[in-house]
């Protein structure tokens, strides 16, 4: 007979049970180093994140009674003000022109659903820079109105202020709206024309249920959108520095610079981060609630309202306007200084040597951040554990921490190592080191990494779901091992998102203001913080050449955006 | 050794371990503390075929990943060709297993050709040799002509054909296939099947293959094993299994049955076809009866002729091969039994004609009530 070794009446308890399965996976998945890697790397990416929220409890005396006392009242008014105003104004814009591109057929509307992503390009504080050079005082156009109408001084007539709350309010929103564009977009595109159908047979009229309809469906999305939003309201600093508008990173920046204490400028860090925590909610509650919007898989092309006469001129009107406003513009006037000013700005070469430091250091991040995100992605998947998981994702909240408190975040544990080391230095061999990280281009790197990494590595991490586990075992069962599979099967599988990652990380970088400013070594300027300086001391021409150099890098992640958008579009790919 | 053709048994010894292709004992894993293969013991010797057979579920892809050394073990020994890969001690990783592994969707590496594929498991071999290898597997598929092809580009069998060339090419001690047909549809399946079979055995290579459907492994294996719920239920040669399950999961999982309940009393089962062997219950117990579809044999009744047991015909249905005949038969209570009968070729008797049913004893099989 042929042998039966396991009839089910014959089973009696094995003592092999005892074997802890998971020293048995652990064998069969990998070595125990992907944790240990896992586990310091993302460690050292959250550290100033934790550092600054141990700070809440940590009494810092009577500079922090000080500030409470005179300006956090206000910088909380201010940035509530600002999340308000901007919250509305990118709501507006944005919820609008993504119905319009979507939903409606007007001539243009194919290259407005591109178009309206542009003004993404343009930082907050270069749009603030180019309107108020346009707008004040002696600006052209203030001044075209005083030649027509003859007025000769301020008194003669009024016009809006943009160095104010309001100001600010308007600049965000016209360069922030595409982040809730695209969402909403993307959800009005997914809605299933079956729903939006049903609706118009149960006698809802096309606005009607435009309102009950596709907007509440759409409502995770534009939640989502709005406060990724606002977490860049927050973390701006060029615009509200520049228009003395008060709020934390402001604060943040004086605490530390002005009155020299780091720990004050912490704990206002901290207060800032329950505003980012309560956005970051939001945005992952609306996430997981759009996760399950969709009843029906059947996905068509939405039938288009045919607008035509005036309807058509109004919905081209109020697509074109962000587009100017936010871009056209913008990127004209600046142009139009950079002609000007060329021969100065290039007189001396100065110029080139901060596009070189802008490049190397947003390269260095770049790079870092894409060999980073690789380790802590493919480690996790070599070795998948809720611990890991965890310390991945506190590595990566960094992407909603505003630069300026992750700047202090990083300074404050560095400070005190370099000052540990010093000490110890200086005890046991009679001569100090001074300090060794602090104030180098390695350790504005590491609040880089700290606050990008999560670009990078969410880009990565996705995309190697893209190699099956199938992939990977017909790959070991061919002889290969871990690091071999991961160099000729992962690394060249997800190539491309990996460089998209990195990219995305260089043009953040290019952009970045309030940590390089806070951070960067003695005398080393970038381009950011160039344009920053020039617009500071109201040399608003002589800044465009650098911002419009931010602008150009800027566009090429806008132009892959749009590439993306054009691919997955439903229906049409099917 | 001569053979019975009608009923041969087992046919096979012991296979030495040592020798074997592959020999599990006393294998178990759990995921999260759940067993999904439990105390699986098993041999495959050089150039056989063995099937792991079982629904969805039942720990038979498990134990092929635990093979491989895509997983590890909870608890037992796994040997490769006469080496212990896994115990409770070591573990071999796949790549120095020396296994070949077919998996269920091809998992050919989209960014390589076809040839660069199957050259992937001939590292440490000369260029020139790699290629005259790579085309020498290739050509054995029939897929000699697509080494520049990527995989986007062939259809379903041909990515498998690419997979299992691929799988060969390092000179595996041991096969492993997942699944490897059941991608593919009906007509092309069974053509892949037959090439694949002849491939593997011109090889002579040891191999195990993952399977849900019966005909299937009938249809490739030299052994099957049948599991269950991470347990081996029953291992044998495919007529074994067909012809003498041991538990009514076994005969229920091989094809179709006419099932119904009896009870054993004066040492025989008494069912409306007749009296039954017990198969050791004892008197009075509660038995589960079932009868293959082809065991019930169907005849005219002559003239005056008064047979044992009648049936009458509900409908029949013509299945290709086969007929399907749906029978009522009488029974004490009056109630009647509905039957399946399959006759070969085609035999359709209009409705109510009545017919005399008799019984091929070796195809009906008796277990304890509620057995599983």
């Amino acid at each position: 007979m042929s042998q039966v070794q396991a009839s089910p009446t014959e089973y009696v308890g094995r003592p092999e049970a005892a074997v802890s399965p998971v020293r048995a996976r652990r064998r069969a998945t990998g070595s125990r180093w992907w944790t240990v890697a896992v586990l310091v790397v993302a460690t050292l990416i959250a550290l100033p994140v934790l550092v600054v929220v141990s700070h809440i409890l940590a009494p810092t005396g009577d500079v922090w009674r000080h500030l409470a006392s005179t300006v956090l009242s206000r910088y909380v008014w201010n940035s509530i003000g600002l999340m308000l105003g901007v919250g509305a104004g990118v709501l507006l814009i944005g919820v609008t022109t993504a119905w319009l591109v979507t939903m409606c057929r007007f001539p243009g509307a194919r290259v407005f659903e591109w178009a309206l992503l542009l003004p993404m390009a343009v930082p907050a504080y270069v749009i603030a820079y180019t309107y108020t050079g346009l707008l004040d005082f002696a600006g052209p156009v203030q001044t075209a109105l005083r030649e027509v109408f003859g007025w000769t001084s301020r008194r003669d007539y009024w016009f809006p202020q943009l160095r104010s709350l309001e100001g600010a309010i308007v600049m965000m929103s016209l360069v922030l709206y595409p982040y809730v564009y695209m969402m909403a977009r993307a959800a009005f595109l997914e809605q299933s024309v079956c729903a939006l159908e049903a609706s118009r047979v149960l006698g809802c009229g096309r606005w009607k249920s435009f309102f009950r309809i596709a907007l509440p469906m759409a409502r995770p999305a534009i939640v989502a959108g709005t406060a990724l939003a606002l977490m860049e309201t927050l973390n701006d600093f060029g615009t509200v520095a520049y228009f003395a508008v008060d709020t934390f990173t402001t604060g943040i920046y004086r605490t530390w610079f002005g009155l020299g204490n780091p720990a004050a400028a912490a704990q206002l860090g901290a207060v800032l981060m329950l505003f980012i925590f309560a956005l970051v909610m939001m945005e992952r509650w609306s996430r997981g609630r759009a996760s399950y919007q969709h009843m029906s898989t059947r996905i068509r092309a939405l039938p288009r309202i045919r607008l035509t006469g005036w309807r058509a001129a109004l919905a081209i009107t109020a697509c074109a306007l962000p587009l100017l406003l936010g871009f056209v513009i913008p990127a004209w006037v600046l142009g139009q200084w950079a002609v000007l000013t060329w021969d100065d700005v290039m007189a001396g070469g100065r110029f080139w040597d901060r596009a070189i430091n802008s490049f190397l250091l947003s390269g260095s991040a770049a790079l870092a951040a894409a060999l980073i995100g690789v380790l802590l992605a493919y480690g996790q998947r070599m070795r998948r554990s809720a611990v890991t998981l965890a310390a991945v994702r506190v590595a990566s909240l960094g992407y909603a921490v505003p630069g300026s408190v992750i700047a202090v975040g990083v300074l404050v544990p560095l400070t005190a190592f370099d000052n540990t080391v010093d000490a110890w230095m200086r005890s046991m061999f009679g001569f100090g080191t001074g300090l060794l990280l602090t104030g180098t281009a390695t350790a504005l790197v590491y609040a880089y990494l700290v606050r990008f990494l999560a670009v990078s590595y969410n880009a990565i991490e996705a995309s190697l779901g893209k190699v099956t586990r199938n992939l990977e075992g017909a790959s070991r069962t061919l002889g290969h091992g871990p690091f071999s599979t991961l160099g000729r099967v992962h690394l060249p599988i997800i190539r491309g998102s990996i460089l998209t990652g990195a990219l995305l990380v260089f043009v953040d970088v290019m952009k970045e203001l309030p940590a390089t400013l806070i951070m960067r070594p003695f005398n080393f300027d970038t381009l950011a913080v160039r344009t920053y300086e020039l617009a500071s001391d109201e040399r608003l021409q002589e800044a465009a050449p650098a911002a419009l150099a931010i602008v150009a890098v800027g566009v090429v992640p806008v132009i892959l955006l749009s590439l993306a958008i054009a691919r997955s579009r439903p229906g049409s790919a099917r | 050794m001569r053979i019975d053709p009608i009923r041969p048994v087992s046919l096979r010894g012991e296979v030495d371990p040592d020798r074997a292709g592959l020999a599990l004992s006393h294998v178990s894993h759990a995921y999260d503390g759940a067993p999904v293969v439990d105390d699986v013991s098993l041999t495959v010797g050089a150039g056989e075929l063995l099937c792991l057979l079982g629904p969805s579920g039942c720990g038979k892809t498990t134990t092929l990943r635990i093979a491989a050394g895509l997983e590890a073990p909870t608890a037992g020994e796994v040997r490769v060709a006469g080496t212990v890969v896994a115990d409770s001690r070591q573990f071999v990783p796949p790549e120095r297993r020396n296994v070949g592994f077919l998996f269920q969707d091809y998992a050919l590496f989209p960014h390589l050709s076809v040839e660069e594929n199957v050259v992937f498991g001939l590292d440490g071999m000369p260029r020139k040799k790699k290629q005259e290898r790579a085309l020498a597997v290739l050509s054995q598929v029939g897929m000699g002509d697509y080494i520049r092809a990527y995989p986007h580009t062939l259809s379903g069998g041909q990515q498998q054909r690419v997979g299992l060339a691929r799988a060969l090419a390092p000179e595996p001690k041991l096969m492993l296939l997942d699944e490897p047909f059941s991608g593919l549809d009906r007509r092309l399946r069974d053509q892949v099947r037959d090439e694949t079979l002849h491939v593997l055995k011109a090889t002579g290579v040891a191999t195990v293959m993952v399977t849900h459907d019966p005909e299937e492994a009938m249809f490739m294996a030299d052994w099957i094993a049948l599991m269950n719920r991470g347990r081996i239920v029953q291992m044998g040669s495919p007529v074994e299994l067909y012809c003498y399950p041991k538990t009514a999961f076994a005969a229920r999982f091989f094809g179709e049955v006419n099932e119904f309940s009896a009870r054993v009393a004066g040492g025989r089962v008494e069912t409306p076809l007749g009296p039954l062997d017990p198969h050791g219950h004892a008197d009075g117990a509660a038995v589960t009866v079932m009868v293959r579809p082809e065991a019930l044999q169907l005849a005219a009744i002559e003239d005056g002729g008064t047979p044992a047991v009648v049936g009458r015909v509900l409908a029949s249905r013509m299945l290709g091969r086969t007929s399907l005949v749906h029978l009522q038969v009488e029974t004490p209570d009056g109630a009647g039994l509905h039957l399946h009968a399959r006759v070969p070729g085609r035999y359709l008797p209009p409705p109510d004609e009545r017919l005399e049913v008799s019984l091929d004893r070796s195809l009906a099989f008796v277990y304890a009530a509620n057995e599983d």
